[in-house]
């Protein structure tokens, strides 16, 4: 019998434990939280936010299925499975904006119905599709008068902060949040701030204030907990504070793009060129044939591909690129077009690591895995040649990503690859096609390649099944 | 620090961790925030959505300050 698999990014709260088992998720419930969690249920908020996607379906069985599995636990919950988790530091602007709202919104309704929430950790969301829902049932408590908002300053740095850091300063946050797991530290974001950002009241509370009574908390931590165990706050004012944070955040855009994504979206996808055209033809016939269910669009741009890709019956999309615009603009476009399709930053030459705790509580990109099949268009030179990866190796960990795949090269001669070389030597007398060619071959079979542009941009099908 | 003063500190700490049923420390600086903000984030929360019915009513624009949709963008 397989054994239930722990998952590692899930026991910072004790109340339970998710584990993986025959491709299933569940969760474990301890005694004390299965209090907690059966008022939640009987109040009808489960049931309520689960129909309207904010939180993840979820449903009691019985705890036999991981008992005889070797796992004890008095109460098991079986969730809906998320297709691929996703962590805060690989979403753009975005799509921490709506995992942000959709937290504060998940909040209010709970609120309302007697229920806090234990934390506001921006791993509790996850995406699917473009969709954000909660995960964490165990989250929920049932409210107690008085009590704080205890997720207030979690939620400042795993969602607040990292969106000021880009809506006022055209900082990205993914590399910060990378770095610190935690999120970015409201001392930090304080001490960025200009003064005169002080006239806005949210600034002033959530940023400045929080961070002086911290600082001032810190350097006299008996007067500071003191202080702080005392503290009672209504119900009206929790609710109307998450309320005001939402009607502030929906405000928020970040500073170097602004809110016009949407029309240069429509703009620049009236017109196909004709390479345009042989590449969509090219990928549409490869993922109907194929039957990939999931695809990986690596280097997706604003998801032109990944869209046909949809088109041609693929039921999910996960798109990485490095472009901030590039990836606003397919979120804009997943959004619009209610595509089951989620872009996420990453760097190519440099993609999310195992790390966290014992570095296994937050897995690499590669760990989740999970694609049928990969697309890599005019992402290849990207990394050959910008990053001087030896094109080999580029092969090698593309081919790793999915059992099919289609990967353009794109030649020297062609404009983006003699632009990347304009100002340098030219250190690649191998970068050729029968180079690319062979390192294919070794890996996987060459189902069928075509020539999309006059530059000689060519598409190679792979498939290393049989 | 007197070795006393460190174990209240420490005490302290402990304690002020179990309250509100948080796993989570909530944050010293936080949680005064809370206390000294509330109540005026809260006033100013009601008169923005007073301005916004008296908008409402006058027909300068339909908006709510108080919307739970999903219209998250």
């Amino acid at each position: 019998m397989t054994k239930p698999l722990l998952d590692q990014g899930s026991f910072r709260d004790p109340s339970g434990r998710v584990y993986e088992l025959g491709g299933e998720i569940f969760r474990t419930v301890s005694e004390k939280a299965a209090e907690h969690f059966n008022f939640v249920r009987a109040s009808g908020l489960l049931e309520k936010l689960a129909q309207s996607g904010k939180v993840i379906a979820t449903e009691e069985v019985n705890r036999s299925v991981l008992t005889k599995a070797g796992v004890d636990a008095p109460m098991v919950l079986r969730h809906a499975r998320v297709p691929f988790i996703s962590y805060p530091y690989e979403w753009s602007f975005p799509l921490l904006k709506t995992a942000a709202l959709q937290h504060l919104n998940v909040q209010v309704e709970a609120l309302r119905s007697g229920v806090s929430l234990s934390d506001a950790t921006a791993y509790n969301m996850q995406f699917i599709g473009s969709k954000p829902v909660f995960i964490d049932v165990l989250s929920f408590r049932k409210y107690k008068d008085g009590e704080i908002w205890a997720g207030h300053r979690q939620f400042c740095e795993q969602f607040l902060n990292p969106l000021l850091l880009r809506a006022f300063f055209g900082i990205t946050h993914n590399s910060w949040f990378r770095g610190n797991l935690e999120g970015i530290d409201t001392l930090m974001i304080a001490r960025m701030m200009p003064w005169w950002r002080n006239f806005s009241f949210n600034v002033l509370s959530h940023v400045t204030m929080q961070a002086r009574l911290q600082s001032a908390a810190m350097a006299d931590t008996v007067k500071g907990t003191s202080k702080a165990r005392n503290v009672t706050l209504s119900k009206l004012n929790y609710e109307r504070m998450l309320l005001s944070l939402r009607d502030w955040i929906k405000t928020l855009q970040p500073k170097d793009t602004g809110a016009t994504v949407w029309q240069h979206y429509a703009e620049n996808t009236t017109y196909q060129s004709e390479e345009q055209q042989a590449k969509r033809r090219f990928v549409a016939d490869f993922v109907k044939k194929s039957k990939a269910k999931t695809v990986w669009d690596v280097g997706c741009n604003t998801g032109d591909y990944s869209e046909v890709a949809l088109q041609a019956g693929a039921e999910r999309v996960i798109g990485f690129d490095f472009d901030q615009g590039a990836l606003e603009r397919s979120f804009a476009r997943a959004r619009a077009k209610k595509l089951n399709f989620l872009p996420l930053f990453q760097d190519g030459a440099n993609p999310s690591p195992d790390q966290g705790w014992a570095n296994t509580e937050r897995k690499s990109v590669m760990t989740r895995g999970g694609a049928d099949a990969v697309l890599a268009l005019a992402f290849e030179h990207h990394l050959a040649i910008g990053r001087n990866i030896p094109l080999d190796r580029v092969v090698d960990s593309l081919v790793k990503m999915a059992p099919k795949g289609v990967i353009e090269f794109v030649r020297k001669e062609d404009p983006t690859v003699q632009q990347l070389l304009a100002l340098r030597e030219d250190i690649f007398p191998n970068y050729l096609p029968k180079t690319f060619e062979a390192a294919l071959k070794t890996r996987a079979r060459i189902v069928k390649s075509e020539v999309v542009s006059a530059s000689g941009r060519t598409l190679y099908l792979y498939d290393r099944t049989k | 620090m007197r070795k006393s003063t460190i174990l209240a500190s420490a005490a302290a700490l402990i304690f002020f961790t179990s309250q509100a049923h948080a796993y989570l420390d909530p944050g010293t600086g936080s949680i005064i925030l809370q206390a000294t903000i509330a109540a005026v984030a809260s006033s100013l929360f009601a008169v923005k959505m007073y301005w916004f019915k008296l908008k409402e009513m006058f027909g300068m624009k339909r908006v709510s300050a108080d919307q739970t949709d999903d219209d998250n963008t």
